[in-house]
C-alpha cells in the first residue's frame, strides 16, 4: 500500500529535500536538477550522476516524484531526456519537511545557538 | 574533437556496466546523457584538465555508487517480505563471497612463497605508478594548494606576434576597471627581499601584490588578516606584510603573538598583519614564498623609482578569477579588446603596441610556457611506471595460471561435485583481487617512502623550493583502483582458463599434454613482457645517451673552476652610487686574493634557463643587407669585462668592454656572430650602431656564438650590454680561481660580510652546479627509467624463467624419452633454450616495433639524439637477449640433467 500520511516519510535526507524543492517550479531532467542544486547550494552539494539517479530512483519508488515522459531539451536539438515531476504526495511531503525544519529552527536551543554565534 | 568525445563517452558507457543490470537498464541512457552534459561543460570551462578532472569524478562516482546499488539490491532481495524471484540465490551469494575469501586466505597462507613473491611483485609495480602519480598529483593536479576553486584562476599574459609583455600598473588598473568577464584581476611581481626578524637577516622570496590578491585567490588567513582599506589604496603609507605559514614556523617558531610584531624588510620596519594558510605559496607553489607586500609599498622594497606612476615600466604579472559561466575564449576576446582600445587611445608608450592581445591559461602552478613540457614529462614517466606495473601484472598472471594448472585436479573434483563454472571463476578471481589489493596497499606504502626520499633531493636552482609530494587520499584511491583493475584484468584470463578443466581427462589421468592452450597463453604473456621491457630499456637507454650528449654539448665558454653567487645590494637599501662602489670594492678585494684569476658580474648566469629579451632596431643607414627589420627582440645579458674574461668568451673581432665605457661615454654593445651576420659581416659589424629605447649604441666587439640560456637552444642573435652603463642592484658575481670551491665560497662570504655586515650571507655555488639545472629532466629520467627499466627487466627475466621451468617440468617425461633414445645433453639444452629464445625473439620484435613508434614521444628531451638511435637499440637488444639466455639456460641445465629412468618412472 502506498503511504498516505506524508509524515511517515520524514525526515527527508537533505539531498532528497533539495531535489523535491528543485521540482516545485517546473519539471526538469537529471542534469538540470544537478545544476540547479549546485547553484542553490553555492557548489556545496555537487551531485554526480550515479548518486543523483540512485536518489531519484528512491524518490520514484516512494512515489514522491514521477517520470513525466521523455522529451527533447531545448538547447540540444535531438537529445531526448527523461523529465521528472512532483507527485501530489511529493508536494505534501516536501511541505511537511519544510514545516519540520521550521519547527526545528524555532526551537529554544536553535535560537540560543544563533544568538551565541551572533555574539562572537 | 569528435573522435575524442566519442571515446570518452564510449569509455563511460563501459564504465557504467559496473551498475547492476536493471539499474543500468532503467538509468543507463540517462547516466550517459548526464555525462555528455558534464563533458560539454568541462570543455567550455577548463581546457586542459577539465576532462581529466571529470573522469576522476566519474570513476569515483561509479565506483562508490555501483557498490551501493549492488549492496542495496542484495539487501532488498533478502529483506523484502514480498515474494522475490531469487531470494535464496542472493543470500547464498553473500555467504559464498565470504567463503571465497576465507578459502583464498587459507590457500595463500599455505603457499607463503607464492603469495610473498606475487605481493612483492605487485607492490613494486603499483609502487612505481603510485610514486610517479604522487609527484604528478601534487605538482600538476593539485597545482594551487590553498586556493579556492583553483580551476577558475587564469594566468593572464599580454602577448603579440613577437613575444609577451608584463603589465604596467596603469594597464592593470585599466583592465580591472573595464573587464566584466573576470570576477577579479590581481597583479603581482616576484622579488628578492632581505628580511630580518631580529639579529640575523635572511634572503627571502617575496611577492609584491595588489590588495585584492588573497581575495581573488579565495585564500583565508590562518592568523590575523590580509591587506584591507587604505593599505590597498594609499601609496607608501602602510608598511604591513603578510608572512607564509612556513616562514612563521621557521623564523618565529609558530609564535601565536606574531600579529602586530615588526620585522625589517629591506631595512624598513613592517608590521606583520597576517599569516597565510599552510602550504599556500602563491601562484607558483614550488617556489617557497615567504612574504607578501602590498603594491602600495613598492617604493620601499623595490628601488626602481615610482613604478605605480611610471607608464613605461612593465613589471607586473597578472592573474584573475574568471566570472561564472564564462569561457576562456570570451574573456580573452574581451581583455584583448580593452587592450587594443587602450593602444588606439594612445594611452600607452609606443613600445607596448607590440602586444595587443591577452592570452589566458588556467593556472597550472607553473609559468604558462613551462606547463606543457612539465606535464608531458610526467606523462612519459607515468607511462614508464605503467609499463613496469604491466610487466609485474603479467608475471603475477602467469604465476596464477601456473597455479591454476597445478590445481587442475582440485578444480576438476569441485566441478564433479557440482560447482558451477561461474562459482569457480569467482573464487579464482577473489584470489587475484586479494593479491592485488594487498600489493596495492604495500605499493602505496612504498610510494610514501619513495616520495619522502624524492623530496630530499636538492635541486640545482638558486631559488628556494618547497616540494610536497606526499601521497594524499586521491593517490591512495587511484593506486588501489589501478591495483583492483589490474587484479581483475590479469586474474580473469587465468581464472577463465583454470576453470575450464575437462573433468573426465583430468580425473582419469594426470597427463601433462593437456596444457597446450594454456602454454600458448603463457607464451604470449612472456612475449608481452619481453616487448614491454625492451620498450622500457630503450627509453632508459635513450635518456642515458641524451644525458651523455648533453654533458658534451660544446657551450662555447669555460664554466669550470668558477664560483658564483647572487647578490642584491638594493634589498639592503643601497642607492646606485653606493651599490656601484660596493661591487667595485668587492671585485678588487677578491682580485687581490692569490689564486683568483678574474672576477666579474652578470645580470643572468649562463645556461640558467632564464633569459631577458629587449626590443632593438637597426637604423637604415647602418644596415647593409636587405634583411632590414624595423624592431625585433634580442636576448641579452648585462655583464662587465670581468665576466667575459671569467667565462673566456671568445672574441671574433673588436674589443671587450673597458673602463672607459661608463655612464658618461657613448653607449656600447657587444654582439654575437649570428647577430652580426644578419646585418653585416663579422668584421664590418664593429663600429655600426643599433637603437635601443631611443638611444644609439655602438657595437664595439663581436663574439663567437655560444649557448646562453639552455643547452638545447639553436644559435640566436644575442647581445651583451656593459654593466657600467646599465647598472642594476641584483647581479651574479662570478670568480675564476684555482682555489678549492669550498674555500672560495667562504672567502666570498667573508669579503661580502667585511664590506657590509648588514647584507645577508650569500649562498655560493659553482657555475657548473648552477648550470646543472639544464640536464635536470634528463637526470631524473635516467634515474627513473633506469631503476624502473632494471626492475622491469628483472621481472621479465623471472617471468621467462618461470615459464621455461614450468614447461620443462611438464615435459620431464618427454625429455626423459628423448634422452633414453640417445639425445645428448647438448641437444636437450638446445631444445629448452631454443624454446625460450623463440619467445624472446618474438617479444623483442614486437617490442622493437613498439619502440620505433613510441620513442618519438621522447624527441623533445633528447638533445638531438635520434629516437631511433641505433646504438641504443642494439645495446638494449643485446642486454635483453643476454638476460633471456640466462633465464632460459638455468631451467635447461636442470632439464639436461634429467635421469631418463627416474623421469619415465615418475607419476
Amino acid at each position: 500500500m502506498p503511504h498516505t500520511d506524508p509524515r511517515l516519510l520524514l525526515p527527508l535526507r537533505p539531498v532528497e529535500y533539495l531535489l523535491l524543492l528543485a521540482l516545485v517550479e517546473q519539471e526538469q531532467h537529471g542534469y538540470a536538477l544537478a545544476r540547479e542544486i549546485d547553484e542553490r547550494t553555492d557548489g556545496v552539494v555537487k551531485l554526480e550522476p550515479g548518486n543523483l539517479y540512485r536518489v531519484l530512483k528512491r524518490l520514484v519508488d516512494d512515489r514522491l516524484i514521477e517520470i513525466s515522459g521523455k522529451r527533447p531539451v531545448e538547447a540540444l536539438d535531438d537529445e531526448r531526456r527523461r523529465y521528472y515531476k512532483l507527485t501530489a504526495l511529493g508536494t505534501r511531503v516536501a511541505a511537511a519537511e519544510g514545516d519540520r525544519l521550521r519547527a526545528l529552527l524555532s526551537s529554544r536551543s536553535a535560537k540560543l545557538l544563533v544568538r551565541k554565534l551572533g555574539a562572537t | 574533437m569528435d573522435l575524442h568525445r566519442s571515446f570518452s563517452e564510449r569509455a563511460y558507457a563501459l564504465l557504467i556496466r559496473a551498475y547492476p543490470a536493471h539499474f543500468r537498464e532503467e538509468y543507463g541512457e540517462e547516466l550517459q546523457n548526464f555525462f555528455r552534459d558534464q563533458l560539454r561543460e568541462s570543455r567550455t570551462q577548463n581546457k586542459r584538465f577539465g576532462v581529466l578532472r571529470l573522469w576522476f569524478r566519474a570513476v569515483k562516482d561509479v565506483a562508490t555508487m555501483s557498490m551501493t546499488t549492488h549492496f542495496n539490491e542484495l539487501r532488498n532481495c533478502s529483506n523484502d517480505a514480498t515474494p522475490n524471484p531469487t531470494p535464496v540465490r542472493k543470500a547464498t551469494m553473500i555467504s559464498a563471497i565470504s567463503q571465497d575469501f576465507r578459502y583464498t586466505i587459507r590457500g595463500l597462507r599455505k603457499n607463503p612463497v607464492f603469495t610473498g613473491v606475487a605481493v612483492a611483485v605487485i607492490a613494486l609495480g603499483t609502487g612505481a605508478v603510485s610514486t610517479i602519480f604522487s609527484v604528478g598529483n601534487s605538482m600538476i593536479l593539485h597545482s594551487l594548494p590553498g586556493v579556492k576553486n583553483a580551476s577558475e584562476i587564469v594566468m593572464m599574459e599580454r602577448v603579440g606576434d613577437h613575444g609577451s609583455l608584463s603589465a604596467s600598473y596603469a594597464y592593470y588598473q585599466n583592465l580591472v576597471a573595464q573587464s566584466r568577464k573576470m570576477s577579479g584581476i590581481s597583479a603581482w611581481s616576484m622579488l628578492q627581499l632581505t628580511v630580518s626578524s631580529g639579529s640575523e637577516a635572511v634572503t627571502s622570496l617575496g611577492n609584491i601584490v595588489s590588495g585584492n590578491y588573497f581575495e581573488v585567490l579565495g585564500v583565508q588567513p590562518e592568523l590575523g588578516r590580509f591587506f584591507a582599506g587604505d593599505e590597498r589604496r594609499v601609496p607608501d603609507a602602510h608598511p604591513v606584510v603578510v608572512i607564509s605559514h612556513e616562514f612563521w614556523q621557521r623564523q618565529f617558531a609558530g609564535d601565536s603573538g606574531i600579529i602586530g610584531k615588526q620585522i625589517l624588510v629591506n631595512g624598513m620596519k613592517f608590521d606583520v598583519i597576517g599569516v597565510a594558510p599552510a602550504r599556500f605559496s602563491g601562484l607558483y607553489p614550488v617556489l617557497r614564498t615567504d612574504v607578501w607586500v602590498s603594491l602600495m609599498m613598492q617604493r620601499a622594497v623595490r628601488r626602481g623609482g615610482d613604478l605605480l606612476t611610471n607608464p613605461n615600466s612593465a613589471w607586473l604579472e597578472m592573474f584573475g578569477r574568471i566570472a561564472p559561466a564564462t569561457s576562456l575564449k570570451a574573456a580573452e576576446i574581451e581583455l584583448s579588446a580593452i587592450t587594443k582600445q587602450r593602444i588606439d587611445g594612445a594611452g600607452e608608450p609606443k613600445f607596448m603596441n607590440c602586444c595587443p592581445n591577452v592570452r589566458l591559461a588556467v593556472a597550472s602552478g607553473f609559468p604558462s610556457d613551462a606547463t606543457r613540457p612539465i606535464t608531458s614529462f610526467f606523462l612519459v614517466l607515468l607511462v614508464v611506471a605503467g609499463l613496469v606495473l604491466l610487466i609485474a601484472s603479467v608475471n603475477v598472471a602467469s604465476m596464477l595460471l601456473a597455479r591454476a594448472v597445478a590445481r587442475r585436479r582440485e578444480i576438476a573434483v569441485r566441478i564433479a561435485l557440482g560447482a558451477s563454472r561461474a562459482r569457480l571463476i569467482r573464487q579464482l578471481l577473489t584470489e587475484s583481487v586479494l593479491l592485488f589489493s594487498v600489493g596495492g596497499v604495500l605499493g602505496t606504502a612504498f610510494a610514501v617512502l619513495a616520495t619522502r626520499l624524492l623530496q630530499r633531493i636538492q635541486l640545482p636552482v638558486d631559488v628556494p623550493m618547497v616540494l610536497n609530494f606526499s601521497p594524499d587520499l586521491r593517490v591512495l584511491v587511484v593506486t588501489l583502483s589501478v591495483a583492483l583493475i589490474t587484479g581483475v584484468t590479469f586474474g580473469l584470463l587465468p581464472a577463465l582458463r583454470g576453470s575450464r578443466a575437462e573433468i573426465a581427462t583430468t580425473l582419469r589421468n594426470d597427463s601433462d599434454g593437456a596444457g597446450r592452450g594454456r602454454s600458448r597463453l603463457r607464451n604470449s604473456l612472456v612475449i608481452g613482457q619481453m616487448a614491454m621491457s625492451l620498450l622500457l630499456l630503450t627509453a632508459s637507454g635513450l635518456f642515458v645517451r641524451a644525458l651523455d650528449k648533453g654533458q658534451r654539448v660544446d657551450i662555447g665558454i669555460d664554466i669550470t673552476h668558477v664560483s658564483t653567487t647572487a647578490l642584491n645590494v638594493g634589498t639592503a637599501g643601497f642607492d646606485s652610487t653606493r651599490g656601484r662602489q660596493f661591487y667595485l670594492d668587492l671585485a678588487s678585494r677578491l682580485n687581490a686574493i692569490p689564486g683568483v684569476g678574474s672576477v666579474g658580474y652578470s645580470r643572468i648566469l649562463p645556461l640558467s634557463m632564464s633569459s631577458s629579451g629587449i626590443d632593438i632596431s637597426v637604423p637604415e643607414s647602418s644596415a647593409q643587407s636587405t634583411k632590414f627589420d624595423r624592431a625585433f627582440p634580442v636576448s641579452n645579458n648585462i655583464v662587465d669585462a670581468g665576466y667575459l674574461a671569467v667565462t673566456k668568451m671568445p672574441f671574433v673581432s673588436g674589443r671587450s668592454f673597458n673602463a672607459s665605457d661608463d655612464d658618461h661615454s657613448r653607449r656600447v654593445a657587444i654582439i654575437n656572430e649570428t647577430f652580426a651576420k644578419t646585418y653585416w659581416t663579422v668584421q664590418s659589424a664593429v663600429g655600426r650602431s643599433i637603437m635601443l629605447d631611443g638611444a644609439t649604441l655602438t657595437i664595439v666587439g663581436v663574439v663567437r656564438n655560444t649557448k646562453y640560456t639552455k643547452l638545447s637552444e639553436e644559435n640566436q642573435r644575442f647581445m651583451f650590454l656593459p654593466y657600467a652603463q646599465n647598472w642594476r642592484s641584483d647581479v651574479n658575481l662570478v670568480v675564476r680561481s684555482s682555489i678549492d670551491e669550498r674555500q672560495m665560497a667562504s672567502i666570498i662570504r667573508r669579503e661580502v660580510h667585511a664590506l657590509d655586515s648588514f647584507l645577508p650571507v650569500p649562498t655560493v655555488t659553482t657555475l657548473q652546479q648552477a648550470t646543472a639545472v639544464n640536464l635536470l629532466p634528463q637526470r631524473v629520467a635516467v634515474l627513473v627509467t633506469g631503476v624502473l627499466g632494471i626492475a622491469g627487466l628483472l621481472l621479465a627475466a623471472i617471468g621467462l624463467y618461470g615459464v621455461i621451468s614450468f614447461s620443462t617440468a611438464q615435459r620431464t617425461r618427454e625429455i626423459g624419452v628423448r634422452v633414453a633414445l640417445g639425445a645428448a645433453r647438448y641437444d636437450v639444452l638446445r631444445l629448452v633454450v631454443g624454446e625460450g629464445m623463440n619467445l624472446v625473439g618474438i617479444g623483442m620484435a614486437v617490442g622493437l616495433a613498439l619502440a620505433l613508434v613510441a620513442t618519438r614521444a621522447l624527441t623533445s628531451f633528447l638533445f638531438g639524439v635520434s629516437p631511433l638511435d641505433g646504438l641504443t637499440f642494439v645495446a638494449v637488444a643485446l642486454i635483453l637477449a643476454a638476460c633471456a639466455l640466462l633465464a632460459s639456460y638455468l631451467p635447461a641445465r636442470r632439464a639436461a640433467k634429467i635421469d631418463p629412468m627416474l623421469a619415465l618412472r615418475q607419476d
